[in-house]
């Protein structure tokens, strides 16, 4: 017996019924034989399969096998082993016919539901009709469908060998197979390689004898030898989403030699800062079927929420903790499977300074690094020499608006980054509060802020445009958009854009579908836009485009309108004339847009809501500063993210890509339209590993093909 | 800005309609860089071509979208190739599906290629009156390019030269 139901330890889904059902009868020493056993079988890997059937009545029946066999090719013959007492057991004795159905990694929940007692009817399950055979569960990696060859019984188990009739391919070809290991659901990760040489010799006995003296799960493979030495070193300053990725996915390439340094203060890298609010109203803006971190493994963050939520829907936007968590958690699985072949430290500081002589002929003087690494000074006043070097910097602290008073500017009235530690942990109790900003920084103050009891929120920027609302449907792929051959200019853009939207309205869509449409190919068609043109996109439809494009999830918009029907929130299409310290409180004096009237607020706190900046002129990071004082890195042409290459390589004074400076993420912003989105950072992640494994396949000795495990 | 597809809206004030039944033609093309020519000494917002050939008909109709673009803009240009001596179906069906006077108060443009010299008048004899017919101002010459002028001087020339001949005209397109 090896899977779900009889091995089950203590912590196993399978629930308690089929575990009470297991004990039937055994004497002393099988009492004391049986968890032995059970945790000596835990270590024989198996797949999950649920046999389904019809019973008498003709309603579907379904239990989760103990085990699955091939017994014979010719005749096609397979067992599987289920409970004796079960009435799907005797349902296949009375119809002679049941269905295998092999699950996938997503499934754990139907092994779990199926093996808990019995399910009659199969409420819920979209099932698959097969004609007068059973039906068979959808979105499996394969059906049988068998005739009883032959039944023995044996314990409390019903021995069912079948002969096959039909065999069907399941339709998941990028799904993994649902694996029951040491008392855990498990998926796959990876292959040996396709030629392994047989032990032969006494190489091979310590690892033997490591596993057999059992460890505890979750650990790597042991291997003989200890780790390689490292031979290259990636450091990656920032431990947020998209440095977490980038160190992920040089992880996964198991390249021998390689050692990645992540350097973050923060206690566990992955959340960032963008997804480590604990604050429920703080969604994702993109929904959980298309959180995709891993660009090969599209489904692997809805399927670890799953684990614990498994009802989870491929639309929902969750709280963007549960990213954060999910990042921290992907983070260690990588680092267990990639065994001990890659060195991975995360040093618990900030960058603050970089080597000033990068750029020259290694060796030439005695640098204080090894010939040819860029050292990195850190705060700890330790440093890290590394190869190659990823800034993954993410969003900058809002940029300072111009003309507030020193004087409210060092009040603790004036709060210019709110998403700064600590910046809203004491409560707010203020009467009234200026939001500077209607974009989706403000959104998320106003959740945190408003509601009962809550201050009254006003709400400023010029046009007072606030975002659009996702649609209640999943964003869809819309049509495929093909790039132009050629250079595009800002009208064909444009055009495209209110094609598409007019195509989706007269296909009862909305203009939704037409911005998803041409997402994927966004970053082209902004590529091949020229300087000027890029220029009057950002300032004749930046905000247009944003607005659209960069949307709430549908229940951060209902919480939005709750604050606007209750009169705790105003939104001003309006300029800031004056703004004051004045007895304790703050003066504004609005200029209405729209209707040319002025208006004086009294507020007791402002919040600037203008959301991140990226240009590096005013981020406020010392290491930027010192790598722009150093001509290794300068702004984009519009002022509003780095300049980078296709590869993402700094682009220096002198206009020259960097060799050794990477860009990831929000700070590609201006070479790229689309960058601060996970799906992007995602890709850019994968990209970015493969460019610099195979720019450093050198020193590593790697060779240039390098496979993701 | 009632009259845009984005809500809240984005309404640019030159629109080409493009009645070539290839996609991305070269009719496309000599359009977007009239209008985006356009758009710029108007010092608006930028300009769109639309190909109609991209969008969908329903019942033999245009998206309503489309006709909002149109109604929303200040200068029309309504651009075809010669086909049969006379502009394109295509751009007909459009014209045709507009509501009465749309076009009253804006400026439009005939915009035809022409394949051959003694097709060079369809856009004066054929277009034109349509878009006179829905209530256009006509102000310019029409802007008909022989293929052989195309060959020569290609899009962006054609383009340039006359935006320089119609300058005089244009100065006078209704705010």
């Amino acid at each position: 017996m090896t899977a779900a139901s009889e091995v089950a330890g203590d912590d196993s889904p399978t629930g308690q019924g089929v575990r009470g059902q297991g004990v039937t009868g055994q004497g002393v020493t099988g009492t004391e034989i049986g968890p032995h056993l059970r945790r000596a079988m835990g270590n024989f890997a198996t797949g999950i399969a649920v046999v389904s059937t019809r019973d008498g009545d003709g309603r579907p029946l379904a239990l989760t096998a103990s085990s699955l066999t091939s017994v014979s090719v010719s005749p096609p013959l397979v067992l599987v082993c289920l409970d004796r007492d079960s009435e799907t057991v005797a349902a296949i004795k009375e119809s002679g016919r049941f269905a295998v159905n092999i699950l996938a990694e997503h499934q754990a929940g139907h092994s779990t539901r199926f093996a808990s007692g019995e399910d009659r009817g199969l409420t819920g399950i979209d099932l698959i009709e097969d004609g007068d055979l059973p039906p068979l569960l959808p979105e499996t990696l394969g059906h049988l469908q068998c005739e009883i060859e032959s039944m023995v019984a044996a314990g409390d188990q019903e021995l069912v060998v079948g002969q096959v009739v039909r065999i069907s391919a399941g339709r998941l070809e990028d799904r993994g197979p649902l694996l029951f290991f040491r008392s855990q659901y498990s998926r796959l990760h990876g292959h040996l390689p396709s030629e392994v040489e047989p032990v032969t010799d006494a190489i091979g006995a310590p690892a033997a004898q490591a596993q057999a003296s059992g460890f505890s799960p979750g650990e790597g493979v042991v291997t003989a030898d200890g780790p390689p030495s490292p031979r290259a070193t990636v450091a990656i300053v920032g431990g947020g989403a998209a440095g977490t990725l980038t160190a992920i996915q040089l992880m996964r390439r198991s390249a021998p030699g390689l050692r990645i340094v992540l350097i973050d203060p923060a206690t566990e890298p992955g959340p960032g800062l963008a997804y480590r609010t604990e604050n429920e109203h703080h969604r994702l803006n993109v929904p959980a079927g298309q959180m995709i971190g891993l660009p090969d493994r599209p489904f692997d963050f809805l399927d670890w929420v799953r684990i614990s939520a498994p009802e989870t829907q491929p639309q929902e936007y969750l709280p963007r903790s549960t990213f954060g968590r999910y990042l921290k958690s992907l983070l260690a699985r990588t680092r267990r499977e990639s065994g001990n072949r890659v060195v991975f430290e995360h040093r618990r500081a900030t960058a603050i300074g970089i080597d000033g002589r990068l750029g020259t002929e290694s060796g030439e003087d005695s640098v204080a690094a090894p010939s040819g690494a860029t050292r990195i000074t850190l705060d700890d006043g330790s440093f890290v020499d590394a190869d190659r070097i990823v800034l993954a910097l993410g969003n900058g602290r809002p940029g300072d608006i111009p003309g507030l008073e020193p004087e409210l500017v060092e009040s603790p009235h004036y709060i210019r980054d709110p998403w700064a530690e600590g910046a809203l942990d004491q409560p707010i109790r203020d009467e009234a509060v200026l939001l500077i900003g209607t974009g989706l920084t403000m959104v998320d103050m106003a959740l945190s802020l408003g509601g009962p009891g809550g201050p009254t929120l006003h709400a400023v920027s010029r046009h007072g445009l606030l975002p659009r609302a996702h649609g209640d449907t999943m964003p869809t792929r819309g049509r495929p958009v093909a790039m132009p051959d050629e250079r595009c200019s800002l009208t064909e853009l444009i055009s495209r854009l209110l094609t598409e939207v007019a195509i989706a309205g007269s296909r009862g869509e909305d203009w939704r579908v037409a911005f998803d449409s041409l997402r994927p190919i966004t970053n082209d068609l902004w590529r091949s836009l020229d300087r000027r043109d890029q220029k009057r996109f950002i300032s004749d439809l930046g905000r247009i485009w944003g607005i659209h494009r960069h949307r709430m999830a549908p229940r951060v918009a209902l919480g939005l309108e709750r604050l606007k029907v209750n009169r705790r929130l105003r939104v001003r299409a309006a300029g800031i004339d004056r703004i004051a310290l004045d007895e304790g409180r703050v003066t504004v004096d609005l200029h209405l847009n729209r209707l040319d009237a002025e208006e004086r607020l009294v507020v007791d706190r402002v919040i600037n809501c203008t959301g991140p900046t990226w240009d590096p002129r005013r981020l406020d990071s010392p290491l930027v500063r010192e790598l722009l004082d150093q001509g290794l890195l300068r702004t984009d042409g519009l002022g509003i993210g780095f300049d980078v290459d296709t590869d993402g390589a700094l682009v220096g004074a002198d206009a020259v890509p960097s060799d050794r400076l990477y860009s990831i993420g929000p700070i590609r912003n201006g070479v790229l339209l689309e960058t601060t989105a996970v799906p992007e950072i995602g890709q850019q992640a994968e990209q970015l590993a493969d460019h610099l494994l195979t720019d450093l396949a050198g020193i590593l000795g790697t060779g240039l093909s390098l496979s993701v495990a | 800005m009632t009259d845009s597809l984005l809500d809240p809206g984005f309404a640019p004030e030159v629109v080409a309609i493009v009645g070539n039944t290839r996609r991305d033609s070269r009719t496309l093309k000599l359009a977007s860089g009239v209008a985006d020519g356009l758009a710029d000494q108007l010092g608006g917002t930028p300009a769109v071509a639309i190909d109609l050939i991209e969008l969908e008909l329903e019942n033999r109709t245009f998206p309503v979208e489309l006709s909002r673009l149109v109604l929303g803009a200040r200068v029309v240009i309504a651009a075809s190739p010669t086909i049969a001596g006379s502009y394109a179906g295509l751009l007909k069906l459009f014209l045709d599906g507009l509501p009465e006077a749309a076009l009253i108060d804006k400026t439009a443009i005939p915009l035809m290629i022409a394949r051959q010299a003694r097709h060079a008048l369809a856009a004066d004899v054929h277009l034109r009156p349509v878009l006179l017919e829905l209530g256009a101002t006509c102000p310019t010459p029409s802007l008909v390019a022989l293929e052989s002028e195309l060959a020569s001087l290609g899009s962006e020339g054609l383009v340039t030269a006359w935006l320089e001949r119609s300058g005089t005209w244009l100065a006078g397109v209704p705010a």
